[in-house]
């Protein structure tokens, strides 16, 4: 996927990657990446702005944490971060659903088109 | 990165996390075959992204963007007030200024200007971490910032030098006041300093020389004045001399800083 694809949506992503599992920042990156089977292959760094954005709009909590190695910053889901994701995810179905038909049906006439 | 980040209130922390992020990439990097430590070291920035561009994305579109990674137009303004203050403080010990009538109230108030300088520096820092964290309001002019700043600076800094051949003992009283207040706001800065010191906090691996340098150059400049006041009868010329030199070099330190960026 394409990193200006991406944007608009990274708040979603990373709630949805903090609400698996409270993570830490690379973590995070990590998860986006396999679970998207490689698809969101983003800049790093571009997701500390969105935790902190996140923070501090109160949908993530995060503290310093002992690692194995070294401290780390640990990012958790807030209720308020949770209600927020439940929503935005409610809306991107509908989007992408909208989207799918949209696509669906020019794809399928494009596809015949091709074919004729 | 951390230059870029000058005016976030988070800039420890983000540099922290930066700073972790980096070493688990280059660990996975060598995880994945790469035997080469820095070739590891370079994939993992690499894949980090431009610092700057992650660095500005922090302040968003506001306001603070442009403050938070431009120029600064306090830090000309300040050194060349410390300047003229260095060039007052050597009139002085000349005695080539004869508008002076007490030159104790005179010396007070030249030195006046190295806490003034600190007490405006943290003043600039907490106003440039409030106008980031209003990052949201976008109907906040893009001049305010420069401007209350560079306002605030220049009062502060100028004012002892205005008030000192009218009224040289207002001068003495307000640098008590002046003298008072730094010693409040270095107390604050050295109790902060302390865990670092003591390794207990994850800011302490980030660029700690140069954090210490520059916190210890105006608390040194503080407790300098301080122990002047309370001997009054010691020519400290040279000792003033030599915290005001310290003083301007900061400021040269920083001006630097800002025109690398």
């Amino acid at each position: 996927m394409e990193r200006e694809g991406l944007k608009g949506h990274l708040d979603m992503l990373v709630l949805a990657a903090v609400a698996a599992t409270p993570s830490h920042g690379y973590a995070i990156v990590e998860a986006l990446k396999r679970r998207s089977d490689g698809a969101l292959d983003l800049s790093e760094g571009t997701v500390y702005p969105v935790l902190h954005r996140l923070e501090r709009a109160g949908m993530i909590a995060s503290e310093w944490e002992d690692g194995t190695t070294r401290p780390r910053r640990v990012y958790r889901l807030t209720q308020s971060g949770s209600e927020a994701l439940t929503h935005k995810a409610k809306s991107w179905a509908e989007f992408a659903a909208g989207v799918g038909k949209v696509l669906g049906t020019r794809g399928a006439a494009g596809a015949a088109g091709a074919t004729a | 990165m951390s230059r870029e980040l000058i005016g976030s209130r988070d800039r420890n922390r983000i540099v922290a996390e930066t700073l972790d992020h980096l070493y688990d990439a280059a660990e996975a990097e060598t995880l994945d075959g790469c035997e080469d430590p820095v070739e590891a070291e370079r994939r993992a920035v690499a894949r980090f992204g431009d610092p700057a561009v992650v660095a500005r994305a922090f302040f968003g579109r506001s306001p603070s963007y442009v403050i938070a990674g431009r120029w600064k137009p306090w830090l000309p303004v300040s050194s060349a007030t410390l300047a003229v203050a260095a060039g007052a403080l050597a009139a002085i010990a000349a005695g080539h200024h004869d508008s002076f009538e007490h030159r104790a109230a005179a010396m007070l108030g030249v030195f006046a200007l190295a806490p003034a300088a600190l007490v405006a520096w943290w003043a600039v820092q907490w106003l440039r971490g409030r106008l980031v964290w209003v990052e949201s309001a976008q109907d906040i002019p893009s001049w305010a910032g420069p401007a209350t700043r560079e306002l605030g600076s220049t009062t502060l800094l100028a004012l002892p030098l205005i008030a000192l051949p009218v009224a040289p003992w207002v001068v003495a009283a307000a640098t008590g006041s002046l003298i008072t207040a730094s010693v409040i706001v270095s107390l604050v800065a050295l109790a902060r300093m302390r865990p670092r010191w003591q390794g207990t906090a994850p800011e302490a691996t980030i660029d700690e020389s140069q954090r210490r340098r520059s916190r210890l150059v105006p608390l040194a400049s503080t407790v300098g004045i301080y122990l002047m006041v309370l001997t009054p009868f010691v020519d400290a010329l040279p000792v003033g001399a030599l915290l005001l030199t310290a003083s301007i070099a900061r400021m040269l330190v920083e001006v630097r800083g800002q025109l690398d960026t």
